[in-house]
């Protein structure tokens, strides 16, 4: 009986094993990063978010804003209006990205100037806000510019996670590679660690908070600690409603200036 | 010390009319208000002569008050000038905007921008500038804002915009007749547009140095017609943007045997500027060039006049320290106080926390009539 129960218990870890072996070898990197970018994310979303800036010494700056998305098919766009502080409060920010190869289209209203001004979309690598975060890792990033190799899988909190590297395809990108840890049971990164041209350790990006809002898994709360400048920045995201009515108007040089 | 220039009252009735339109929108409507006040002291020094131009202590109040269909936004500032000794109290910006579902109404005193182009103007020719001496800490704080009536109706494509202005009560022009104008704007993918039309009282240097060489006591500002547009590309690292304005009618000095005289004549004005984003640094890159049209003999300009400016700026420490380096050339007619200027403009910025900003700066002219003259302004917001 005794060599039963151990023959059953090897049978059984063998299996898992194997099934394990062959779960990861199933996917690649790649197609393990296309579940992470496909991920159910709504035709529509509006959030407010909280951007919370510690320096070194621990003083504290915090940016509020409220950001609109939509996907219209073959154009993304996304406006957001910055409410505090109150010398930043009315500022506009509006961004439209095409599926095609077209670059974006980004504008900025600055109440100062009451003028809508075109600026590059060239400047993706470039931090948001005085931020940790760059407009890339706000979401801006798509798949094909980076090559993903599925390097091992870990844990985070308890978590099973795939840990892929993403190596950009750009020579002159601003990160040397990037190495991502994904959620296995709903393909949503947990960690992230950014590394310089270097290839030294410049960032590492965690997921505090994961809610399901409107069944969509969200997350409301995460941390990007610069660990070379030991700066920090925690975005905390609130009111997030997916596919509501979003019009197509909200998306213009109209509501760039009237702001909410 | 004087309390409140005597030209200031009627800002005065009007900041205390609307401040109590405010309290009464506030108290009646629902809708969120937003109050924000801020401290300026800002002192400017003149280097040639080492003496202090300027000095001055500012309150500003930003109430902003969001209405079901609409908004109520007062800006009033109390400005205490150290060195004149003077109480001023003005409305900088106060108006109600009322949102229709195909247009927008703004009523009141407003600053109106037209065209792409950033510190040079071609279009941008509703509110007037100041023409006090003193450095400003950003090229665009020298819109003085007008009484005006603004529509903008939305179309699939863009934006109709109407403007009826009053002549500017806080200007010096003395304007007498209200301005109006239309504009179309279109933000599209990959490029923008404007055409628009107007005429607007503008100041005109030439009926200044008219009075002078004649002792007259002439308007030192003309109705300017004028037909244009702009527009705004995306070329990658790049941003190439343009102006161009048709002006009707505009007034020259002429030379003739009976002495200095107005002529009438038209004008072309054309800018053409290039923005280059590389990664902490913009580099900022604009001519205009107004060109006379079928000029007559004898008139005391040159066919063709530019003004031209390059500006670099760089952004350190998370973008809260933002240093930029002007320069600006203008030609000039060669008329008594008009030289060509090649003027020194660098500025720095200093967000030390989300209240308080630094800024200093100095405007030198490297040729043309001396000056040097250097500012320091320290903000808090609160």
């Amino acid at each position: 009986m005794r060599n039963k129960i151990i023959i059953a218990v090897g049978a059984l870890v063998v299996l898992m094993t194997v099934l394990g072996t062959v779960s990861a070898a199933e996917l690649s990197g790649e197609e393990i990063m296309e579940k992470v970018y496909n991920r159910e994310t709504g035709d529509s979303r509006t959030s407010k978010l909280k951007m919370i800036l510690i320096n070194r010494h621990g003083a504290e700056r915090i940016r509020e804003l409220k950001q609109y998305e939509k996907d219209f098919g073959e154009v993304e766009k996304k406006i957001m209006f910055f409410i505090s502080p109150a010398d930043v409060r009315n500022t506009s920010f509006m961004n439209w990205t095409y599926d095609s190869e077209q670059s974006d289209d980004q504008w900025i209203f600055l109440p100062a100037l009451n003028k809508v001004k075109r600026i590059s979309s060239e400047n993706k690598s470039d931090y948001f806000m005085g931020s940790d975060f760059t407009y890339d890792d706000l979401g801006d990033r798509t798949l094909a510019e980076d090559k993903h190799k599925l390097i091992r899988e870990d844990k985070v909190n308890g978590k099973a996670v795939y840990v892929v590297e993403n190596i950009p395809v750009a020579e002159d990108d601003l990160y040397s590679r990037t190495v991502t840890y994904i959620w296995q049971d709903n393909w949503i990164g947990l960690k992230k660690e950014f590394y310089d041209q270097e290839g030294k350790l410049l960032k590492v990006l965690t997921v505090n908070q994961v809610e399901k809002i409107d069944g969509i898994l969200t997350i409301v709360d995460n941390e990007m600690h610069n660990v070379q400048s030991e700066h920090k920045t925690i975005i905390k995201t609130s009111e997030v409603a997916y596919n509501t009515e979003v019009d197509e108007d909200l998306f213009s040089e109209r509501m760039m200036k009237r702001g909410i | 010390m004087n309390f409140l220039k005597g030209e200031k009252t009627f800002s005065l009735t009007l900041v205390i009319t609307l401040a109590a339109a405010a309290l009464l929108f506030s108290s009646s409507i629902a809708g969120a208000a937003y109050i924000s006040h801020q401290i300026t002291g800002y002192t400017a020094y003149d280097l040639e002569d080492s003496s202090e131009l300027y000095s001055y202590l500012e309150y500003e109040l930003k109430f902003e008050q969001r209405l079901e269909n609409g908004q109520f936004v007062i800006n009033p500032k109390l400005q205490i000038n150290t060195v004149e000794e003077e109480l001023d109290l003005e409305l900088y910006e106060g108006y109600l905007n009322y949102y229709f579902t195909n247009a927008d109404l703004r009523l009141g005193r407003q600053i109106i921008s037209w065209g792409k182009a950033d510190g040079l103007t071609v279009t941008n020719l509703i509110n007037d500038q100041s023409r006090v001496q003193r450095p400003f800490v950003a090229p665009d704080d020298r819109f003085i804002a007008s009484d005006a009536l603004k529509v903008d109706y939305y179309t699939d494509q863009g934006t109709l915009e109407g403007v009826i202005s009053l002549p500017p009560e806080d200007s010096d022009l003395d304007a007498d007749q209200p301005g109006f104008g239309l504009h179309y704007s279109v933000l599209g993918m990959g490029s923008d547009y404007e055409l628009s039309a107007g005429s607007f009282p503008q100041s005109n240097r030439m009926l200044e140095v008219y009075n002078q060489m004649t002792a007259k006591q002439k308007e030192i500002y003309q109705d300017q017609n004028f037909i244009g547009g702009s527009f705004s590309n995306d070329l990658g690292a790049f941003v190439l943007k343009g102006e161009g304005a048709y002006f009707f009618d505009r007034k020259y000095l002429q030379q003739t045997q009976r002495g200095p005289q107005i002529v009438e004549n038209n004008e072309l004005e054309l800018l053409l500027g290039v923005d280059y984003y590389l990664g902490d640094y913009l580099i900022a890159l604009q001519a205009k060039e107004g060109i006379l049209l079928d000029a007559p003999a004898n008139i005391a300009r040159d066919t063709s006049l530019g003004e031209y400016s390059l500006m670099a700026q760089r952004s350190f420490l998370r973008e809260n320290l933002t240093v930029e380096n002007w320069l600006i050339y203008r030609e000039m007619s060669d008329l008594p106080g008009m030289e060509k200027t090649l003027l020194w403009r660098p500025r720095i910025t200093y967000d030390y926390s989300d209240q308080i900003t630094i800024a200093a700066g100095l405007d030198h002219t490297i040729e043309g009539a001396k000056k040097s003259e250097f500012f320091a302004q320290i903000e808090y917001t609160f």
